[in-house]
């Protein structure tokens, strides 16, 4: 983003320093509001979120940085076609509903803390859950990686190039991980409040001011219809296919995310969560959607960004944006403070679900079974410190561009899916059909993806192996069932 | 959670994937939804600034989730916790 023609000045610098050094303050006050020292209260709030925050918290961990950036970088390299991104971000809410009035039914009952503490439950074997367990770590890692990488590059934009990424992603990371341990989440949650109220502002501000930069969006698309017809036409039946894809790979793999499941066991009551979700039902269309105008208002505005730097080209409009006018200047300012918002609160939260994972279902779970609540507590906050600084480390040399790290994470991820979709319905499931299915998916995800075929007919290498992984699931429940005692 | 325990979901009155309709209307939706039916290059005249075939994609996604809101009214029913919190955390 070294290239980005804008720069904040002092005052927009210390505007957003203060917003960022407020999270930290509202960290504080979660870590004041604590009620005790159990993993419940650090990793869950308590149980106790009501709609209001469950919803925003919701929202601002589903919408993240890849929503501004990398789906911006998408639009404006494939145009129209990226209108998928809409109906796939719905897809997660439609997920939800084939799993999680059953879900939340036992995690009230049992307790659960932990997707991992669900798989237990249900199948009783420790190398299921380990393994789907390390899966859930290895996707969320690799989230948080995009999302910090993401995160060096606003940094580095809006100081026109006087902090390097590097120091960014360092800072940025040290703050979040700061409120995340003081209060858990109780702290990201509530941070996630503010940071979900500045994302839906700069999402409503980007809809007023980047079409009008290329005169409208009817403008916009008459532009592009005679210079770029491909981006404005109808998809190939191939694509159709790759949409179909998405939806699957997004439905299913983003409504089993670790932090998302973990909202689930927080909301105090089933009709909060109802509320939330139903709400959150109609969310792409303020945000996806304003993602791909600003892409392909981009590609008219500014042509001739090619591969990586495309991710930038938001924070490229923004330069233009700010330039026109002195409000102009201060909104980008409300718009930048909205990336970080999306990229920290989707960042935080897979960071506390890593840590949480971590806790509960390794280290408790395989080295110390005796230990208390406070010392599992205890760990859970050292742990969150090890992963920062390690993926600190990685994303500092990660090259690839945000919606290719998306991809590869959901892959992994969704071979988890029949634990949750068959594994609350068909009680004769057993743990070795899952994992068979499971090891079986991956095998195919994963080979496919290095043998250079991401997609076959249109369809990603991980929903290829979530078939296969489907079909041994069904005929291992008709074959091999649990026997009864 | 032994399979052999007493009904776990015993409060669960009503959920989404037992109703077949459910699933029929989404199909519906997601059917018009996903772009195969228009014709190869097609683009159309420009609905609020959006090609048509973009702009019948997202009436269906606004169609998707206004059904969403009604099965969650309608089908997901739990007997166990229907009582609402006035003031969360």
């Amino acid at each position: 983003m070294s290239d980005a023609s804008f720069g904040f000045g002092p005052g927009a610098l210390l505007l957003i320093g203060l917003y960022l050094l407020s999270m930290i303050g509202i960290g504080w006050l979660g870590r004041l509001h604590r009620r005790s020292d159990s993993l419940a209260d650090f990793y869950l709030a308590g149980r106790s979120m009501g709609f209001g925050v469950l919803f925003l918290t919701l929202y601002a961990t589903q919408y993240s940085g890849n929503t501004m950036f990398g789906y911006t970088g998408k639009s404006y390299r494939i145009g129209f076609e990226w209108t998928v991104s809409v109906l796939f971000m719905f897809s997660i809410i439609a997920g939800y509903l084939l799993f999680a009035p059953r879900l939340v039914v036992i995690a009230r009952k049992f307790q659960f803390i932990t997707p991992g503490d669900y798989i237990r439950a249900r199948f009783g074997s420790r190398r299921l859950t380990l393994l789907a367990t390390i899966l859930m770590i290895y996707a969320l890692g690799n989230y948080t990686l995009a999302q910090l990488k993401a995160m060096g590059a606003a940094v580095e934009g809006i100081t026109d190039g006087r902090i390097g990424s590097e120091y960014g992603i360092v800072a940025l990371a040290i703050i979040m991980v700061v409120y995340e341990t003081l209060g858990g989440m109780r702290s990201v949650a509530w941070t996630d409040v503010i940071q979900g109220v500045v994302l839906l502002l700069g999402f409503t501000i980007l809809l007023f001011l980047v079409p009008a930069l290329g005169g409208g969006l009817q403008s916009v698309v008459d532009q592009l219809s005679v210079e770029r017809p491909q981006m404005v036409e109808v998809p190939s039946l191939e694509t159709c296919n790759t949409w179909i894809s998405f939806i699957l790979l997004l439905g299913c793999g983003a409504a089993i995310y670790p932090q998302a499941i973990q909202r689930l066991y927080a909301s105090r009551s089933v009709k909060g969560l109802k509320r939330s979700l139903a709400l959150m039902a109609f969310m792409p269309l303020t945000t996806t959607l304003i993602a791909l105008i600003c892409g392909l208002t981009g590609r008219v505005v500014l042509p001739g960004m090619e591969g990586v730097d495309t991710d930038q080209v938001l924070a490229r409009l923004c330069g233009l944006i700010m330039q026109d006018s002195f409000l102009g200047y201060w909104l980008v300012v409300i718009i930048i403070a909205a990336a970080l918002a999306a990229l920290m609160s989707t960042a935080d939260s897979a960071l506390l679900s890593i840590s949480s994972m971590f806790t509960r279902d390794i280290y408790h779970a395989h080295f110390r079974p005796q230990s208390t609540e406070e010392e599992l507590t205890l760990v859970g906050k050292a742990c969150s410190w090890g992963f920062i600084i390690v993926l600190v480390l990685i994303a500092i040399g990660t090259e690839k561009t945000l919606v290719r790290l998306l991809e590869l994470k959901f892959e992994v991820l969704i071979q988890i899916v029949p634990c949750f979709f068959l594994g609350l319905y068909w009680p004769r499931l057993s743990s070795r059909v899952v994992l068979t299915g499971l090891l079986a998916g991956l095998a195919v995800a994963l080979g496919l993806t290095w043998a250079g075929q991401p997609k076959v007919w249109g369809f990603h290498a991980g929903v290829v192996g979530l078939g296969l992984n489907f079909v041994i699931c069904l005929l291992g429940n008709a074959w091999f069932p649990v026997v009864e005692d | 959670m032994p399979s052999s325990s007493p009904d776990p979901y015993e409060t669960l009155e009503r959920e989404p994937r037992s109703s077949a309709w459910v699933w029929l209307g989404y199909l519906v939706l997601y059917a018009i939804a996903i772009p195969w039916y228009w014709p190869v290059g097609f683009r159309g005249p420009l609905i609020l600034g959006l090609p048509t075939w973009v702009a019948v994609t997202l009436m269906a996604v606004v169609a998707l989730a206004l059904w969403t809101n009604l099965v969650i009214r309608r089908c997901w029913i739990d007997l166990g916790d229907e009582t609402e919190d006035a003031a969360g955390e």
